[in-house]
């Protein structure tokens, strides 16, 4: 903690640890470390006078703290060059022992990318895997939202601190991830800004958390791109959700593809790699479902995806009464809006 | 020796009763005007001058004097004309006692005597009605349509200065304007029309709700998905105007020198001010605290076609008029206060490129771009909107060949509905769903379990706010009026809440 408030880089730390004897050091054996320049051991010195009142603040604010030397350390984290030396974090630590899929992409996702977004969000929910991701804008956001809304577990890595949730609108998601029993983590302390490099060591931290990477939608050149390098160099397996050929968003998923990821439709095509079984699919009982209901979800079977005015057209019914029948629908859990008057059956 | 004829003046939009006075003495010959005129009314010398000696009438050369009383108010027009060259006349003619004080004049003159059309006729026309010494008004011939109006006087019309003084010497009569107090049916088919609007069904939807329980209504998409066209076309499926509005925005329009053809037909106005538009141009004001859009728009609908264009602070001045409806305009001479119940109607881009969310074309925006553009509104102003639409350019081939609805047909749906409401809130003081008040709202739209559970989980699920529990059953009550349904049904809470999701989707909750 003393070095992370000291703002003591990784890497500086990795080096120091190299240096370190088994024993746990004083202040004096620190500030001698050859690894550190004069400015480091300034703000190492007044990093250890402010070490009270910051675990105070923690303590107030509700942090819990695991540093690199705990047990509840994840191992995953060692296999990154520089691992980072301290974790904050909201709710169970314990997630990250278990097997879980990270479900990436772009911040600004196309319908097709939401759909697939809200798909294997949900899915791993069913089949109670955790997922991880940025609880960025666009499909992190979205599968996360999906995976905590059916019941689901997601593990939240966070570029800024716990006190300030970028973006500011996933400021009410965070919460419930937490209140559904998933963690949200960053290396981060509070106080200081963010900056957009932590972006980027975010992602490093999702590919090192995860045992497999989805990849939903992703342009070539984008930081979902970075996070997929990361993953590879520390051996992850890499998932892709191949799209239209035409859409910039998919061209890195494409090429993912092309270059060996594994294209995946389903879920089962990645728990299958890991030997693991689906837990048997929950059937719907559409029993308690309304005529109309049924009669709408019917329109469905055929295709993916439907406009307000393609069901009226195929239900032979109003468009004021198929409005009406979505957002019944909706909230069951049966259709999901991708906006536009478009729905999908889920 | 005094001679005096009667005419009015206009402040604001309402009329007053103005008395010409004139004083024709012995002295060097010459005419001054006093009573706070304008240059308008200074400038008049000459062409009443010109037009009484080009009448072949006898100008007098003497000294005379005008007086406009009340002397204390400014007096801006040309209308002035007619009553100082009669004033003048009468020391000639020795006209009517009688007619000329019952009666009030109104009218610019050329040069060769004929009377010119005027600005602000309804407003000088209420203004006599309004005063029961007064019977009667000579109007300009060319301003005998908007004189139509008003039918509580006798309306003349005359089109030269000679007409106006043989009929106040008995010599001739003048004709009057036709009434027409029984409401005029428009028999024509409404153009334009709602079938020639190919799909985009749930924004017809809206727009007939939107009429139907005067709810203000947003809509979003991407370039060429037939916002303005929905726009255009609301006019159409309202109720057309009552005696009482009829009158009013006659007046405004005539008192801006507007008056038309549309207005006559009793149909509501449409205004639709660029988006360069200036705050002033909008909202009113200027050296004569002018009425602006928002005035003009009154008893009728108001659009902003790009409303994210606008200037922010022009957007945020919309507030206050849309709550309080009316505006209160002061400048340094003049404070009035200008009637503006409107319909508020908007439409904008999603983001700059105006693809943001389109499934067929991408967007070219970034993420911050987008926010910025997109809280150019304020919330406060949002807030003011009952009901929004996400509009796409797609066309789906299920509704190709099917016949369009026709506006006529959407029409006799939305006065059937307002005729309800009408019937439901005779006893309070607003007449429509979109202004109940807070206290009235559950008696006026109780909710049973099933819809109240309802309620609770879609806005859990959407992430509405609570400001918007409000609106969606104001809303809802609509639809179940357009359904002539007396509760608020779980289908109908359900459509409205549609209405309303698209406002947290795009602006958060």
């Amino acid at each position: 903690m003393l070095f992370s408030l000291a703002n003591i880089s990784n890497k500086k730390f990795s080096e120091f640890l190299t240096w370190l004897d088994d024993d746990i050091p004083d202040l004096n054996t620190i500030l001698n470390c050859a690894v550190f320049s004069a400015k480091n051991r300034e703000s190492i010195r007044i990093a250890y006078d402010g070490m009270d009142d910051f675990k105070k603040q923690l303590h107030h604010s509700h942090i819990n703290v695991c540093s690199c030397f705990d047990k509840a350390y994840p191992q995953s984290l060692n296999e990154l060059l520089y691992p980072p030396k301290i974790l904050y974090y909201f709710g169970d630590i314990r997630l990250l022992q278990e097997f879980s899929i990270s479900i990436i992409g772009s911040r600004k996702p196309t319908q097709y990318g939401i759909q697939c977004a809200y798909h294997f969000g949900k899915e791993s929910a069913v089949h109670r895997i955790p997922t991880v991701s940025g609880l960025a804008m666009g499909i992190d956001g979205i599968a996360q939202s999906a995976t905590v809304e059916h019941g689901g577990k997601t593990v939240a890595v966070l570029g800024s601190n716990l006190l300030e949730i970028y973006p500011k609108s996933n400021q009410s998601l965070a919460t419930k991830i937490v209140s559904s029993g998933g963690l949200i983590l960053t290396e981060y302390h509070h106080g200081n800004p963010t900056l957009p490099h932590q972006f980027v060591e975010r992602n490093q931290m999702i590919a090192a958390l995860c045992d497999a990477l989805l990849v939903v939608e992703a342009a070539a050149k984008s930081g979902t791109m970075t996070t997929v390098d990361f993953a590879l160099d520390i051996g992850r397996n890499i998932y892709a959700i191949c799209g239209n050929i035409f859409s910039p968003n998919s061209s890195g998923t494409n090429r993912l593809i092309q270059s060996g990821a594994k294209l995946t439709m389903d879920l089962q095509d990645i728990l299958e790699d890991y030997d693991l079984k689906p837990s048997a699919p929950i059937q719907r009982d559409v029993s308690s479902l309304s005529e109309l209901e049924i009669q709408v979800l019917e329109a469905f079977e055929k295709n993916a995806q439907l406009h307000v005015e393609q069901i009226a057209g195929m239900t032979g019914r109003g468009i004021p009464e198929i409005l009406g029948i979505l957002n019944v629908l909706e909230i069951k859990s049966y259709v999901i809006s991708t906006g536009n008057q478009l729905f999908c059956r889920i | 020796m005094f001679h005096q004829a009667i005419s009015a003046g206009i402040e604001g939009i309402d009329g007053y009763i103005v008395q010409v006075e004139a004083d024709v003495t012995k002295g060097v010959p010459q005419l001054n005007i006093v009573g706070l005129p304008d240059v308008a009314i200074r400038e008049s010398k000459d062409r009443i001058r010109s037009a009484i000696i080009n009448s072949d009438l006898h100008y007098p050369n003497k000294r005379i004097v005008i007086n406009l009383s009340p002397s204390d108010i400014k007096k801006s027009g040309s209308h002035y004309d007619l009553p100082i060259a009669i004033s003048i006349l009468d020391s000639e003619f020795k006209y009517d006692e009688e007619k000329l004080e019952r009666m009030a004049l109104i009218g610019e003159l050329s040069l060769n005597g004929k009377l010119q059309k005027v600005e602000g006729v309804v407003s000088f026309i209420l203004a006599v009605c309004n005063r029961p010494d007064l019977k009667a008004i000579i109007i300009p011939a060319e301003n005998a349509q908007e004189a139509q109006v008003v039918s509580d006087v006798d309306i003349y019309i005359a089109n030269d200065l000679v007409e106006v003084s043989d009929y106040l010497r008995g010599k001739c009569v003048l004709e009057q304007v036709k009434k027409t107090t029984e409401k005029e049916t428009t028999k024509e088919a409404i153009q334009p029309n709602f079938e020639d609007v190919k799909g985009n069904l749930v924004a017809k939807r809206a727009a007939e709700i939107s009429a139907a329980g005067y709810h203000n209504f947003l809509m979003i998409g991407a370039p060429g998905s037939g916002k303005s066209m929905i726009a255009k076309r609301m006019s159409g499926i309202m109720s057309s105007m009552d005696n009482e509005e009829y009158l009013e925005v006659s007046k405004i329009y005539s008192s801006v020198g507007k008056f038309n053809d549309e207005i006559l037909r009793r149909l509501r106005p449409f205004r639709a001010p660029h988006h360069t538009s200036t705050t002033k141009s909008i909202i009113g004001g200027g050296n004569q605290a002018l009425p602006g859009e928002v005035v003009l728009a009154h008893k009728g609908i108001l659009f902003l076609d790009e409303m994210l264009e606008f200037q922010k602070r022009t957007l945020e001045t919309l507030r206050q008029p849309i709550e309080d409806k009316y505006v209160q305009i002061s400048r340094i001479k003049h404070s009035y206060q200008y009637p503006s119940d409107f319909l508020f109607l908007a439409a904008t881009n999603p983001c700059p490129c105006g693809n943001h969310l389109n499934p067929s074309k991408d967007c070219t925006c970034n993420p911050y771009q987008i926010n910025q553009y997109l809280h150019r509104a304020s919330k406060p102003l949002l807030d003011r909107f009952d009901i929004f639409v996400e509009m796409l350019p797609i066309q789906f081939d299920e509704f190709k060949d099917t016949v369009q609805e026709s506006s006529e047909k959407i029409r006799t749906r939305v006065l059937r509905a307002q005729e309800i409401q009408l019937n439901r809130y005779r006893e309070k003081n607003y007449k429509f769903n979109s202004a109940i008040a807070v206290r009235d709202i559950e008696t006026f739209c109780p909710l049973d379990d099933a819809s109240e559970e309802f309620m609770k989980a879609a806005f859990d699920k959407f992430q509405l706010s609570l400001r918007s529990y409000h609106k969606v059953l104001c809303v809802a009550r609509t639809i179940a009026d357009l359904q002539e349904s007396d509760r608020i049904e779980l289908q109908h809470l359900s459509e409205a809440i549609s209405f309303r999701r698209v406002l947290a989707k795009y602006w958060g909750s």
